[in-house]
Parts: structure tokens; sequence; C-alpha cells
């Protein structure tokens, strides 16, 4: 398996005396190009396991492995390290910088690595080419559409052909017909680079194109299902 | 972490808010600004002071005796030669040469009347000429020792309103010593100083401001009630050992002691023929002079040397140099808080785009060397703005603090490289220290919390 979390619990301590549990027990293997949907009403822990699987955040206990390693190993320095090459992340407010320009924005994970700027440059145009941008390229964020700028994110998540891509309801701010297209995308894409998917979301038909389904609630794991079954 | 690509993302995020930032740098420029202006003020003077090491050469001993005993009042002198001028322009009707010899006679007969009032008087406990040649015996080192006798006189045009001005009365070998030049005419003459010519050189400024652009040689001007020949203008030499030589008027002494009605030196001259000899006169003068007059107040008496007079305008520039620099630091200090504080403000502004950033795989000192590169570069930009205003303020300065702060000519600033960088370094240390707290704040963020953070 590519990721395994196994009795993963995470409390937010909010004060001395005050706790939260957020979430409790959790085990999930996912292998190599598996597309999980994490799905549940708010606040039953989706984005803090996301969190965790994306190595933002410690659990409070529990083991996690990912691509191989033990994560209560390593620093925090590998830590980003490892974000950097081997996850990409797609929230659902986009989150791309907005004094940057569409082909920066894509080309800003690789900023973090060792490559040549002319090479960096080019995998973020061939990024930008793959979601259909390339016209767009030295556009800022403030002069697409929705759609465009969430493409924009999809090309930033997978420029550095991740091994794990993290989606935070990355449809939850399009309209459906937008939202099936950014959906088409990554998968066809994240397919292409056979990169595992795990992605949060409240929408039903977007949860049935994954291959697994799993639900939360109250910070656990109460099913996993395969859809092709 | 990509330099290349960073300094254009950080040239691009200072774009974004230049007013607010231009605010927080106003500190570092102004800061900056009084450091490089200052250094180059100093810098000048130092150098307008090897300049005249060089025009002085360095072996000259100046006595002062700050004693000045009355002379017949000035004014009694101005009017008997007003009414003089005024009687002879309304009554003569003989040659012009014939009127001179006349108006001289009239001239001085005036003066012989004011002098018998107080008449020669006779003073103690001042030098006077025999002193001035006993001291030559005593001290074989001085190649040259003059007797000069200076005093603030009403000057004038004849028959116009006078002004006052330092009259310097002199001997033929006080251009030597000096290194006077005379642009127009001749200077004192032993023969004039013999006589006690009623003759006058003039510096450059006050031969202009008497006479104007027209030729001054031959002309009379009135001071102490006669009248005085002009026989030569002085080239234009500015300020040197505390004299403003374009504005100075120099007589024979003598004629100057007859004019008194007393002879009284009150500075001495000294030239001696090497290093160890001027260091000598000038240790061993002071007390031979108090020897000489019994009773005075040793304070009167002061000896100074060249080096006495670069030392303490070096170290008068140098005082304005610490204070200028305290002055700069602290503006540099306030402007780093100031900084510091807008590098918060932006930590805050950008929280969720560090959290976006570490989600990317940025570390935290990638985030660190960026906020921090972030403040330098401000201070970088107020430094160069400083150099610039330092560069133009320098030259005002030189001129202020040359006429007000140093008793020298003015100066040009001079400018060195080490100034510069100097400045730059200053400024880049600001930049370090007001942005390292800021940018630890930055590395120190949660990716998620960050992320949340609206």
């Amino acid at each position: 398996m590519y990721v395994e979390l196994s009795l993963i619990n995470k409390t937010y301590q909010m004060s001395e005396s005050v706790s939260v549990p957020a979430l409790s027990g959790i085990n999930l293997s996912i292998g190599e190009g598996e597309f999980v949907a994490l799905v549940g009403a708010s606040g039953c822990g989706k984005t803090t396991l996301l969190s965790i699987l994306g190595l933002l955040m410690w659990p409070s206990s529990g083991a996690y492995r990912f691509a191989g390693r033990d994560t209560r190993a390593v620093s925090r320095r590998e830590q980003a390290a490892l974000r950097g090459d081997l996850i990409g992340f797609i929230f659902q407010s986009y989150n791309l910088l907005s004094r940057e320009t569409a082909w920066r924005n894509v080309m800003f994970p690789l900023t973090f690595r060792p490559e040549t700027r002319r090479t960096r440059k080019r995998a973020a145009l061939e990024a930008l080419d793959a979601v259909g941008l390339s016209n767009r390229a030295n556009h800022y964020p403030s002069q697409m559409s929705g759609g465009e700028q969430q493409r924009i994110a999809v090309a930033r998540a997978l420029v550095n052909r991740p091994k794990l891509l993290i989606a935070d309801e990355p449809t939850g701010n399009l309209d459906s017909h937008t939202g099936q297209e950014i959906l088409e995308l990554i998968t066809r894409l994240a397919g292409d680079y056979g990169t595992s998917i795990v992605m949060a979301t409240h929408d039903v038909s977007v949860a049935q194109r994954a291959g697994r389904i799993v639900k939360m609630a109250d910070g656990k794991i109460v099913s996993s299902q395969s859809t092709e079954a | 972490m990509d330099w290349l690509y960073t300094t254009g993302a950080l040239i691009r995020d200072l774009r974004t808010s230049r007013v607010r930032r231009l605010l927080s740098i106003l500190g570092v420029v102004i800061g900056t600004g009084a450091v490089i202006s200052s250094l180059a003020v100093v810098e000048g003077g130092r150098e307008q002071l090897r300049a005249h090491l060089e025009k002085l050469g360095v072996n000259m001993v100046v006595l002062e005796d700050r004693f000045r005993p009355e002379v017949p009042s000035e004014f009694e002198d101005q009017l008997r030669l007003n009414q003089m001028e005024s009687v002879f322009v309304e009554t003569w009707v003989g040659t012009e040469n014939e009127k001179n010899t006349l108006k001289n006679l009239a001239s001085e007969q005036a003066m012989q009347s004011g002098a018998d009032d107080g008449g020669e008087t006779a003073l103690s406990g001042v030098l006077r000429m025999r002193d001035v040649e006993d001291l030559r015996k005593r001290f074989p080192e001085a190649r040259i020792i003059e007797p000069i006798t200076v005093q603030w006189t009403q000057v004038g045009k004849i028959g116009e309103r006078p002004f006052g001005a330092e009259v310097e009365g002199g001997t033929a070998r006080g251009a030597i010593v000096r290194d006077l030049k005379v642009k127009m005419g001749r200077y004192l003459l032993p023969m004039d100083v013999d006589r006690a010519e009623k003759v006058c050189v003039l510096g450059a400024a006050i031969a202009e401001q008497l006479l104007g652009d027209r030729r001054a040689v031959g002309r009379y001007i009135s001071m102490r009630g006669s009248r005085w020949r002009v026989i030569g203008v002085l080239e234009r030499k500015g300020t040197m050992m505390r004299f403003d030589y374009d504005r100075l008027i120099i007589v024979p002494i003598t004629a100057m002691h007859e004019r008194n009605g007393m002879e009284v030196v009150n500075a001495l001259l000294i030239k001696a023929y090497d290093k160890r000899s001027a260091s000598k006169i000038r240790n061993e003068l002071r007390g031979e002079v108090l020897n000489k007059l019994e009773g005075r107040n040793p304070e009167d008496i002061s000896v100074f040397s060249q080096d006495d007079l670069v030392e303490q305008s070096d170290k008068t520039l140098s005082t304005f140099k610490t204070l200028t620099i305290c002055v700069a630091a602290f503006s540099l200090l306030v402007s780093g808080i100031g900084i510091m504080n807008i590098m918060l403000v932006s930590v805050r502004e950008r929280t969720h785009e560090i959290g976006v950033w570490k989600a990317v795989g940025a570390t935290d000192t990638d985030i660190l060397l960026y906020f921090l590169s972030e403040s330098v570069l401000t201070c970088i930009i107020g430094g160069a703005l400083g150099i610039l205003l330092g560069v133009v303020l320098a030259s005002y300065a030189a001129g202020f603090v040359a006429s007000s702060v140093t008793q020298m000519g003015t100066w040009k600033p001079i400018f060195s490289p080490i100034f510069f960088v100097l400045s730059l370094g200053s400024t880049i240390l600001i930049g370090l220290l007001s942005g390292i707290f800021p940018a630890l704040v930055a590395a120190r963020l949660e990716p998620t919390e960050a992320l949340r953070y609206e």
C-alpha cells in the first residue's frame, strides 16, 4: 500500500482543560493509482484526515506510513520535501497566488526544487497545456473565471507528477457542468501519472466517480465501499 | 529556493503596497542620507585641512593676547573725518594734489587733537615692539617672528557711512609667514612700516565692497578718522588660522600704533625652521611672554601651533560626525521598528498564502528567508534613496558646517566608496534585525492553521 493509516487519533487542544476529538481510530489504506472519495457531514473530520494524509498536520497518536516511510520519524523539513515531491493539493477556494500570473502559479511548487529555471518553466507550460489553458499563461487569477482558476490549481497540483493528490471539495465552488469538467480533468491526469487521489466531497455524483467511497461520521470511518462492486 | 524567482516575486510584492512601504522606509532614507552626508562633509573638511597644511607649511606658531586696551573713540574719529571731508568738498578751489596734501595734514591734525586727550599712553603689561626684538633673540629657532595688532575698526568709503571691519597692523614679512599673495598692487614694504605710512592692503571681498569693481589701488578709504591709500588687494584666500583674509584690511603696524596713540602688539606670527623648533617654541613661548608681562591674567595669552588648529578642527569635525551618526543611528533604529511593524502586517495579511506555500513544499527556512529578504530589500531601497538624499544634502551641509561649525574656508564634500558600502551595510543590518522576528513568526506558522486563516 502507498498510504497506510492505522489507529489514527487527532485531538485539538483548545485550552488546558478543553480538548476536542476530531479523529478516532482511523484505519485506512490507499493503493497506488487508487481514487478514494471521503464523504460525510460537515465537521465529521474529512479535512483533518486530509491534512494528516497530506503531511500538513501530525496525528495525536497512531501510525501513518507514506511511500514506505513512517511519518512519525520525519522532521518538519523532510515533511515539506515529501509534500513538494510526492503530494499535490487542490482546494475548494483555489488558493492561487493573486500577484502571480497563471504560469508562475503553476511553476510555484517547483521553486523549492533543484531543477533549472528553464526545466521548471517548461514543466509549468506543459501542465498548463494539459489543463487546456496555454493561452491564459500570462493572465492573473483575477482575470479568470472560477473554472479556469480551478484548472490552474489542478495544473499546479499535478506539475510535480505527485504520487498522492489531496483534493478538498474541488468542485464545491463551481457549477455542476464546470465541476464535472474539473473532475474529468483530475481523474484523467491522475490516471496518466498513476497518482492516487483522496477527495473530500459532499457531492454524491462526484463520489460515484471514485473507485472507493469512505464514509465518515463523528471522526470515525463508518464504511468503506468499492463503487465497482 | 530559486533566488532569481524569489527576487522577482519580492519586487512584485513590494509594488503592491508602495505608499505604505515608502512611508515605512522614510527613516532609513533620512538616516542613510545623514550618514552619507556627514561622512562626506567630514572627509571634505579633512581634505581641506590637509590643503591648509600644505599651503601654510607645517611650522607655524601663533601667540595671541586677548587683552584689548581701550583706544580713542572711533565714532569721534569718524565724525572728525566726515566734518573735514565736507569742509574740503565745499570750499576747495586748488589742484587735486594740493587738496590731498592739505587733507592729510588736516587729518593728522585731527588725529593729533584726538591723541592729545590721551596722548601716547604708556601701557604696562602689554607686548610692545621692543619685546618682539627680545623674543627674536631668545628664540633663534624661529625663522620669522612678526608682530601684529588686530582691532575691530569702523571703515568706509570717503564721505560714506562706515561699517565695522577687522584691521590688522602688520609688517612686510607677515605676507611670507602666511603665504599671502597680492592680486593687484603690492603688499606692505619695510619702508611703509618704518615710515608708518598710512597705506593699506585690502582683502578681495572687502575691496569689492568698499570700492566696487573699479581699480582699488591708488584710491583712498577712511579708517579711524583719517584717509588711507590702498596699495594692494589680496588674492582670495578664505579663512585661515581664524582670520578671514578676504575681509581683512592690513596696514603698517607702526601706522596703527601711531593712530591708536599706543604701542600694543596683540599677536605674534612665528615661522620656525622645522617641526621640532616649532614644537619647542610652542611649549616655551607662553611662559616667556608671561614673564615679560607682569601681573597679567595668564588666560589672556594663548599659543597655538598650526597642528593645534588642525587638531581642533579635526576634533570639531569628528564631534559633528559622531553627533550626526548618533542621530542617524536613532533614525535607523526607529525606522527599523517601523519596518518590523509593516513586516508583521505583511505576514498577517499573507498568512493564508504562507499556508499554500507550505502545502506545495516550502520549508520553514524558505519562508524565513523570503520574509527576511523582503525586509532587507525594503531597507536596501530605503538605503539607495538615502544615498541619493545624502549626496544632495552633503553639498549644502558642507557650506553650513564650514561657516558655522569650523572656521575654515568652504569646502566640497568628498564621497569615498567605503561610505556607500558602510551605508548599505548598515541598512542591510537594519533589514535583518527588523525582519528576523516577523520572518520567524511566518516560518513557524502551522500549515493547516495558516490555510484556515481568512
